[in-house]
């Protein structure tokens, strides 16, 4: 028979470390690491209050050069877009001095011009880019005998170097090659010259 | 503080205990915690916003060196040819100086200039961009004179070999029955100007 006469207010604990004891330390060990946990975190708070502090007031003190600087690049392109303008316009002319003296060169011996003149417009292509095209009518007299010869020599140059460089299109249009109303011997046409577009590039 | 020997009492108090403590706890994390990790997280995000803006800035600011040194060049050739090849209003007037520059190199070349009148001033139609700054317009004149073929070939190639920018966009060169060496002209020239130097009373009279 056993009879424990303790009792359960005054029993103890048979372990070497109480309880009681292992309570205190995991729960003051807990408390510790919740201590540091916080000074860390606001430790590194206030770092990163400090950082973007600073960061903030070093993009104060750099945005005004920053906007300077993309102000200036817009200038460029504006001026880029200005250069462009003016150069096109350069660059899609034609030196009429000397398509003139090149087409002298042409003209067969049999014919001869009356009248040459030349038109020229502006507009916008397919892929959107601007161009100039330029378009020449060449009148001329020539005797009947050998007549077609003489045009379709005439006509054949613009085909050929140097003017394949710059004309697309030599025709003589529909009923421009006649007899003169004036001097029955002779023959009249008028050859139609399109020039290929300049564009602006 | 003792808690009730009773084990029913002192069961209840730690669970009221425990209760208060999960209480403290959310309260602790929704006032405290949670403003505080919002504030972190937005610092951080303005601190990388601000570094990638600086990041952008000092790239910006490095190649400024060279965009500057491109912007000077540039202008330079703008201004190179605004001073050597556009057409100045002289007391307002256009003609005069296309009489000036026209004049010489007609007597050079043997070419007579009859008449020469100013045709209006009209926007350069041939643009990078539509969106882009007008800065040029086209003043043009209609030049109608008489020579022989060298001598227009002559005056032609004169007036385009001095200035690229100048360009003849109608030409019609006619024979004369009574004088068959010489051959009537009619040009229509036009000349880059600068916009804004444009007077009101030549632009408003238009182009074409």
């Amino acid at each position: 028979m056993h009879i424990n006469l303790i009792l359960e207010s005054e029993q103890r604990s048979a372990s070497l470390i109480p309880l009681h004891a292992v309570i205190r330390i995991v729960v003051g060990g807990l408390g510790l690491l919740v201590a540091l946990a916080v000074v860390s975190f606001y430790t590194s708070y206030r770092a990163l209050q400090r950082d973007t502090e600073e960061t903030l007031e070093e993009w104060k003190h750099t945005e005004p050069k920053y906007k300077a600087a993309l102000d200036l690049r817009t200038d460029l392109a504006v001026r880029n877009d200005l250069m462009k303008e003016i150069s096109g316009w350069r660059d899609t002319r034609l030196g009429w001095g000397a398509q003139l003296a090149a087409l002298r060169g042409a003209v067969p011996p049999a014919i001869q011009l009356t009248e040459i003149s030349v038109s020229h417009d502006l507009f916008v292509m397919a892929n959107n880019t601007p161009a100039r095209v330029y378009e020449v009518r060449l009148a001329g007299r020539v005797g009947a005998a050998q007549s077609e010869a003489a045009v379709s020599e005439f006509t054949d140059a613009f085909r050929q170097p140097p003017f394949t460089a710059w004309i697309e299109s030599a025709v003589i249009p529909p009923g421009r090659f006649r007899q003169d109303a004036q001097v029955k011997t002779d023959r009249i046409f008028e050859i139609v010259c399109k020039y290929k577009p300049r564009r602006f590039e | 503080m003792k808690l009730p020997a009773d084990k029913k009492e002192r069961a209840k108090v730690l669970v009221l205990i425990g209760m208060g403590v999960i209480v403290l706890i959310i309260v602790l994390v929704q006032l405290v915690a949670v403003p505080i990790l919002d504030s972190r997280r937005k610092l951080h995000e303005d601190r990388a916003e601000y570094r990638a803006r600086l990041d952008k800035a000092w790239r910006e600011l490095h190649a400024s060196k060279q965009i500057q040194a491109e912007f000077d060049a540039v202008t330079g050739k703008l201004r190179a040819i605004a001073d050597d090849y556009l057409l100045h209003p002289i007391l307002g007037s256009y003609l005069v100086g296309v009489s000036e520059a026209l004049d010489p190199q007609a007597r050079e070349t043997g070419f007579t200039i009859e008449d020469l009148q100013e045709r209006g001033i009209q926007a350069l139609r041939l643009r990078a961009k539509e969106t882009s700054v007008r800065a040029y317009n086209a003043y043009s004149i209609q030049l109608v004179g008489q020579g022989s073929y060298d001598q227009i070939v002559a005056f032609l190639k004169s007036v385009e070999d001095r200035n690229p920018y100048v360009c003849i966009t109608e030409l019609k060169v006619t024979g004369q029955p009574d004088t068959p060496e010489l051959h009537r002209v009619a040009l229509r020239i036009e000349w880059p100007i600068e916009a804004e130097a444009a007077p009101p009373a030549a632009a408003a009279k238009g182009g074409k």
